[in-house]
Order: structure tokens, then sequence, then C-alpha cells
């Protein structure tokens, strides 16, 4: 035991330390940004959005480039055949591609809040396979004349699949306190396990489907928007819209899981109804993601990464921010789809797959990634 | 005030902590020693309301923490874990965090103004990190800061929870009890400098009416923070008194099992202060215990070191 020196000797002369009593708003990271008024800033921001929207909506097999903005001032025969094609096919296509996007990032950067742990996606851990499992199983049941295929029939079969593998993955993989074995390696090899699961069951599916629900099976587990009408969409559309909205609310919240489920709790936050209010949401935003656009991967997980430097660790920038980025990602990465070998189309889950991973294994090998495994450890 | 009456605590079905009656009074200081293992945690868990009592009552300002939702129990106590997380968020955004459940919305600045102190959650963050010498690091992300610092952010966080909340309740008269202050070693990772300076701080924060539960392990910490002393040994209540009463060689032998000196040194004004030390003969009679146990040569470990035929068999 060290010897204590007499109370309040040592405390006589202090260091000098500078005093502003006002400390300026932090942003260690977007402190480069500040320097533009915050006016120009959204300006900019929303004058690029737009144009990634209608750049992704003029490439096409047909009607691309200028041609799919001056279409509509003309009126031939064969311009009202391809205004046609561009409403009824195009506008829903693009609309969706956002809706999916959005939904999947803010999803994703909501989990990794939840879990404390950055690899914490939709698809590595399992949900979107949970999910989509469900979704193979009502496809299953439409072709055999069962049920009907109305999209938000889909979306509710989807929710159970994709809420229960949430929970599998909650109770396993996040690093708590109660949960000394939870971390990344733990959510990962949960995902895996998950993910098999979820194989196994749509081989055995396969095996019952006839030949149209086959070539359908292919596209949910590769995931493709070419499905997009607005009989798909319109009903769809405010189960992929609320839930990013309702999810950047609980930003707030979101970031007092920094501090651990404990310290939390003790700071005033009601732990366990931040986490039913988020996995329901994120289980709904998969659910109505893989209902209409099957299994895309990697948006959720490398969205958040890629918007952090510039929001910093902040949930109420950073699930917004994502969900905008990540509308913009799954917009362009669908345009690349459907304009890369015309006529035929990529599925746009290869295209995020393929530009993900790489992500994925860099954000493995950063170290972010050792130290979460470090103090999961 | 806390009170626990007749407490039982338990991990599965060992007891770890028995308290006939226990009572702690607002601007008291306490300081919760012992040995290793012998309750403080949970005592401190018990009170934070993250265990259930087996038995018995646990109440702090009339309030049991186990069932209080967390918004309404955050007003009555601020809690320092043992273990505090690190994260990339700025050290002013984790102290903002320390008034959550304050009230929000346009009612939450008008509140605070009126507030007696007249302070901002601003000027509240700027003033407790001046406290605690934090000012040059309030912009740095905390997983960059040492050990220490983290710690000390983490405490800075869980005052001004504290502060906050004293003021409000003061403000708007709902209820005058003060917010708890209960801490898991929080001089742990700190240097000896920043040691005291947390203990005056803490000081002062029960001369302004909050209680103060402290679990410590440096016996000389806590006679320097504390005008009571709690002894736990073995999950009961070994000793409870001012740092002169409890902090004796005898019960403290007794408690740890290896001896302690008292002894005085002149202090600052040149009064003679006592400080406790493990007696100097304590390490070689806890060496010859320790030697002796790995020594120990009785007929059942022998039976199992002797080469067997049996054993040898299935290749041992």
């Amino acid at each position: 035991m060290i010897p204590c020196a007499p109370h309040g000797h040592a405390l006589n002369h202090p260091p000098p330390v500078p005093d502003p009593l006002t400390i300026a708003p932090t942003g260690t990271p977007q402190a480069e940004a500040r320097r533009i008024p915050p006016v120009l800033q959204r300006l900019g921001l929303a004058l690029g959005f737009i144009s990634l929207c209608l750049l992704a909506y003029a490439l096409g097999p047909v009607a691309s480039g200028w041609e799919a903005l001056t279409v509509w001032t003309k009126s031939d025969p064969e311009a009202l055949r391809l205004q046609a094609v561009l409403w009824q096919l195009r506008v829903p296509r693009v609309l969706l591609a956002m809706g999916i996007g959005a939904s999947l990032a803010a999803a994703g950067a909501a989990l990794q809040g939840l879990f404390r742990n950055p690899l914490a996606d939709p698809g590595l851990i399992g949900i979107t396979a949970g999910g989509s499992v469900a979704v193979v199983l009502a496809l299953a049941l439409v072709s055999m004349g069962w049920i009907s295929g109305h999209p938000l029939l889909l979306i509710a079969f989807g929710f159970p699949g994709a809420l229960l593998a949430v929970w599998l993955a909650y109770r396993l993989g996040s690093s708590r306190a109660e949960n000394p074995g939870g971390g990344t390696a733990t959510l990962l090899l949960a995902g895996v396990g998950i993910n098999a699961l979820a194989f196994a069951a749509t081989g055995f599916l396969l095996a019952v489907l006839d030949d149209q629900s086959l070539r359908n099976f292919s596209f949910w587990t590769l995931g493709s928007l070419s499905g997009a009408r607005w009989s798909l969409l319109l009903p769809a559309l405010p189960l992929l819209v609320l839930p990013p909205i309702l999810l950047a609310r609980m930003g707030g919240s979101l970031n007092l899981m920094a501090l651990g489920e404990g310290p939390a709790a003790y700071a005033g936050l009601s732990v366990r109804r931040l986490r039913r209010n988020v996995l329901l949401l994120v289980a709904l935003c998969v659910a109505a993601s893989v209902a209409l656009g099957g299994a895309i991967g990697f948006i959720g997980l490398v969205t958040p990464h890629m918007v952090r430097p510039f929001t910093g660790p902040d949930q109420r920038r950073l699930i917004p921010a994502s969900a905008l980025v990540g509308a913009l990602l799954l917009l362009l990465a669908d345009a690349l789809s459907r304009s890369l070998l015309p006529p035929q189309e990529i599925p746009v889950g290869v295209l995020t797959a393929g530009l993900g991973t790489p992500v994925f294994l860099h954000i493995l090998r950063s170290a972010r990634g050792r130290a979460l495994n470090r103090t999961a450890a | 005030m806390i009170e626990l009456t007749q407490v039982n605590a338990a991990h599965g079905r060992r007891t770890v902590l028995a308290l006939d009656q226990l009572r702690l009074l607002p601007g008291q200081r306490v300081a919760v020693v012992g040995p290793n293992g012998a309750g403080k945690s949970t005592l401190l868990a018990l009170l934070a309301g993250a265990m259930h009592p087996r038995q018995g009552r646990v109440r702090i300002n009339g309030l049991n923490p186990a069932t209080t939702p967390p918004g309404e129990r955050a007003r009555h106590m601020a809690v320092l874990t043992q273990h505090e997380h690190a994260s990339p968020f700025a050290v002013r955004d984790i102290l903002a965090m320390g008034l959550y459940a304050l009230p929000k919305g346009p009612d939450r600045n008008a509140r605070s103004a009126t507030a007696n102190s007249g302070l901002n959650p601003d000027a509240r963050i700027a003033r407790i990190l001046k406290e605690l010498e934090l000012t040059p690091l309030a912009r740095r992300p905390l997983d960059r800061l040492s050990g220490g610092q983290q710690r000390r952010v983490h405490l800075a966080r869980v005052l001004l929870q504290a502060e906050a909340f004293a003021a409000q309740a003061s403000s708007t008269q709902v209820s005058a009890a003060q917010p708890w202050i209960l801490l898991d070693e929080p001089t742990d990772a700190l240097d000896p400098r920043h040691a005291l300076l947390v203990l005056d701080v803490l000081r002062r924060k029960a001369e302004q009416g909050h209680g103060l539960v402290a679990v410590l392990h440096d016996l000389n910490l806590a006679a320097a923070l504390a005008d009571r002393v709690v002894l736990l040994h073995e999950g009961r209540l070994l000793a409870d008194g001012t740092p002169d009463v409890v902090l004796q060689p005898e019960l403290l032998e007794k408690a740890y099992g290896c001896p302690f000196r008292r002894v005085l040194v002149p202090d600052g004004e040149g009064q003679p202060r006592p400080v406790l030390l493990p007696d100097a003969g304590a390490l070689s009679c806890i060496r010859t215990d320790a030697h002796r146990l790995a020594h120990r040569q009785d007929p059942s470990t022998e039976a199992l070191l002797r080469p067997s035929p049996e054993r040898a068999a299935v290749g041992f």
C-alpha cells in the first residue's frame, strides 16, 4: 500500500489550465467542413443528391442519357412507348432502389450502434437470410396457390423471420457485461450459422417449388430490383421509408449505448425499450427490403463506415446520413447492374457483394476491428 | 437516505452479501472497504439496482432501485461502474450523455436557466471539465485517451449527472432529495496526484449535500475521503464507523488476513496523521503461507502424484 500524502497538500499548485468557460462545438473529423456555411453545405449536398438520382435514372438499355429527359417533351408514338417504359419500369425501380438502400443502410448504422460492433450488418449476421427464408417460404405457398403474392403479404412473412434472426444475433453477438463470450467473432460465427441454416431451408424449398418459382428463387438469393412496379412499390413504400426515419429519431438514445448497457441505464436510458424498438425496426427494414429486392448484402455494412469520417460517431447524424448515402449507393449499383452488359442484367446483389467484400475485409484488418476483438475478449 | 434492511444477496445459491441493517445519510462520505470478494461491488450493485436482493429491502431516497424505471432512477443516483467502456465520442459528448435524463425540448433550457446555479448544460460541462482538469481534452475522442484520463472523464460524467439533478430538484422542488453518487473504484488507474484531485472534488460534492458511497481499495485514500467507513468481510459487515474507529490494525488484519501497522506522519500543518501500512513482516508471513501451500504433501496429493500402473496403461 502506498502511503498517502496529507490531504490537499499536493493540490496547492495545480498546473495552469486554459479556461474557456464555453467550449466550441466538437468535431475533429468535421472541422474542415465547418468552414463552409451550413446553408451552402446542405444546398451542395441536395444538388449532388438530385444530380446523382438523375444520372441513375438516365442509365439503362433504352432511353439513356439526355433522351431519358427529352423524351418527355415529345409526343410521337416511339416517344410515348419510351415514356411508358420509363414511367412503368424505371421510375419505380429508381424509387425502390433508394428506399431499400436507405432502409438497409439505416438498419446497419443502428445495429452497429446497438451492438457496439462495427461488423453488425443485416447480411453478415444472418438477418437478411432469416428474412429470405421466410419470404421464399411465402413464395412457395404462392406457387402452390395457397396465398396471394401481394407485397405486403411477403413483408408480413419476412418480418418474423428477420426478427428471429436479429434476436438470435443479439443474444449471441453483442458485447455485454452479462455476455462475456459475445463479440465480433461470436457475432460473425452466429451469422455463419444462421446463413447456413437459411441456405439449407431454401434448398429444401427449392426441391418443392415449380419452374417459375425457381427463377424467383435465384432472384431472391442474389438480390435484384428488376421486379419493381408501381403495384409492388406503392403499398410497401411506407414500410421502407418510415423505419429509417424512426431509427434516426432514436439516434440520441443509441449514442448512450456507447457507454455500455449498464452505464447507459444509470444515465437514464431504458435499454430494454430501446433495444426492443431498434430490433423491431431493423427487422422491418430488412423484411421489406428482402420481400421487394431479395437478399442485397453489404449496403448496411459499408455505408456507415463510409459516412462516419464525415459525421463522427453521433448516431443523430450518422443514421440519416447513412440512409441518404445508402440510397445513392444502391441506386448507382442498380444503374450499373442494368447498363454494364446490356441487354443482360447483373443482379444488383452481385454488384454490392463484389464491391462490398473488399471494404469488409479492410474493416476486419483495420485498427477498429482489432480493437473490438480485444474489448470483446 | 439509503436504507438496507435484512438484505441477503446471492449469485446462484451462494450468498455473497448479508446485511442486517445499514442506513446511510445524505451528505455522508461513505467508503466501502474490504478484501477481494468481500461483497463491496455487490453492495454497490444492490444500491444501483443492477441486482435484486434475494431477501430484504433496499431503498434509496425511498425508491426500490431494482424496480424503478431508469429515467426516474437516474434522478436519484449517478453510478460509476468498475469497468467503463471507451468509445470514439469526444470527451464533451460523453459528458453530455450524463444529462440524458434531463427533460427534453425547449423546456430544458428554460428550466436550467432558472435553476439555482443559473447554468446551461454547456456551462455545466465546462465547469466539471475544469474541476477535473479535463478542459484541454474536451474535444479529443475518448478512445484516444489514457486509461486514467478515461476514468476521470467517466467520473466527470457521473458527477455532472448528480449535479444537474440536484439543481433540478431544488429548482422545481419536486423532491428535496439530493441524488446519490455511487462509485466503484473511482481512483482506479489514476496517478497519485489525480487520485487526490478526485478525492478533493468528491469531498466538495458531499459538502454540497450529495451522499457519496465509494468502493475503495486503497485504505489511505479511503481515510482521506470518508467520514464513515464500512468494512466488509466475507459478505458481512465487520465494522462501520469513522475512519479512526474502523481503520485499526486489529480489524484490518481480521478482514484482510495480513498484519497492518498504523504509523503517524506529520501532515501539511505539522499535525500527526495516521497512515496505514501492511506490516513489514507481512510479506514474509504471506510468502511462508504460500510456500507451505505449494509444497504441501498431504496423502491425497501424494497419491495423485505417484505413478500408478492403471494410469500408465491409459497413457497418463
